[in-house]
């Protein structure tokens, strides 16, 4: 249920403000239906901002953030990993792509529910199998090129989330995406 | 429909890419179970679902080029991409994993060729 209070507090300041203005007879908004118009428009402005931050603060963009920090850090681990290992089918390090493959998941559902183009999304998967490929692909692990494209993938995953970012305020009303 | 579960009949330790690398290879998957569900498949017009769940670790790319990728340039890139589907609920993105080595199939192969000459 969204709280309305906030709504109820500038039409409250909006009409106390519009009496003050008319009340002083200020020479820019001499006209009673132009001081009605700017206080109405100022109102509307106004909720529409408190609006937009409350709906900011329901949308678990620091869940996002989380998410992304997640990736770096298991793409750092692959990566450390590969370095101790002589095989690419090494329990630990496929242990640890299958989580990183989790949360690229999770990361892609969520930018997939807010709209978010499938080419502006692929960019990150396609990462993280250019990542698995040079660290599994052949007998022994190709570190440098792992890292050099682990590189890449936490750019992708900055995108991703400055995406995800850009559409709730495009959007607005983002948190109902969220919820399904 | 027909259905390979890999975990179930094959392997819980999928292995490198050829048998000469090691237990379980993706060669091997690819000629003892793959290839002959696949044709049992295409022989009676159904679809071939391969459940990837139940892997203890997971599955190194390896394994998953040699077996789906392999049997992409053996019968054919399309016909695989039309027979076969795959089920991951471990893993989510495998099945797109996969589809992505089937549809390099040709590339992969022309690199493989090029390093070994």
């Amino acid at each position: 249920m969204r709280n309305r209070w906030p709504f109820f507090w500038v039409v409250v300041v909006a009409i106390v403000f519009g009496v003050v203005v008319d009340w002083k007879q200020c020479p820019l908004t001499a006209d009673g239906a132009t001081n009605v118009l700017a206080t109405l428009l100022l109102g509307w402005w106004l909720q529409h901002a408190l609006q937009r931050d409350a709906d900011l603060d329901q949308i678990p963009l620091s869940g996002v953030a989380r998410a992304v920090e997640r990736v770096e850090g298991l793409v750092n681990d692959c990566i450390d990993r590969a370095t101790q290992v002589s095989s690419t089918v090494d329990p630990q390090l496929l242990t640890t792509l299958r989580l990183l493959n989790n949360e690229v998941d999770w990361l892609e559902s969520q930018a997939l529910k807010l709209g978010i183009s499938a080419a502006e999304r692929a960019a990150i998967f396609d990462s993280y199998v250019a990542v698995k490929g040079h660290l599994t692909r052949e007998k022994v692990p190709d570190v440098r090129a792992a890292a050099d494209e682990a590189r890449n993938m936490r750019t992708q995953g900055a995108e991703v989330h400055w995406k995800i970012a850009r559409q709730i305020l495009v959007k607005g009303k983002a948190r109902k995406l969220f919820e399904g | 429909m027909a259905q390979i579960n890999i975990a179930e009949e094959f392997t819980r330790l999928p292995g490198p890419r050829f048998r000469d690398e090691g237990e379980n290879s993706g060669q091997e998957f690819r000629e003892e179970f793959l290839r002959p569900r696949f044709e049992q498949a295409v022989a009676k017009n159904e679809t071939l679902v391969v459940v990837l769940d139940g892997a203890t670790f997971g599955y190194p790319t390896s394994f998953l080029e040699e077996a789906f990728g392999g049997l992409a340039r053996e019968v054919g890139i399309e016909r695989v991409l039309s027979v076969v589907q795959y089920v991951s609920h471990n893993e989510p993105l495998l099945p797109r994993e996969i589809e992505t080595y089937v549809r390099q199939a040709d590339k992969t192969s022309r690199q493989r060729a090029k390093a070994a000459s």
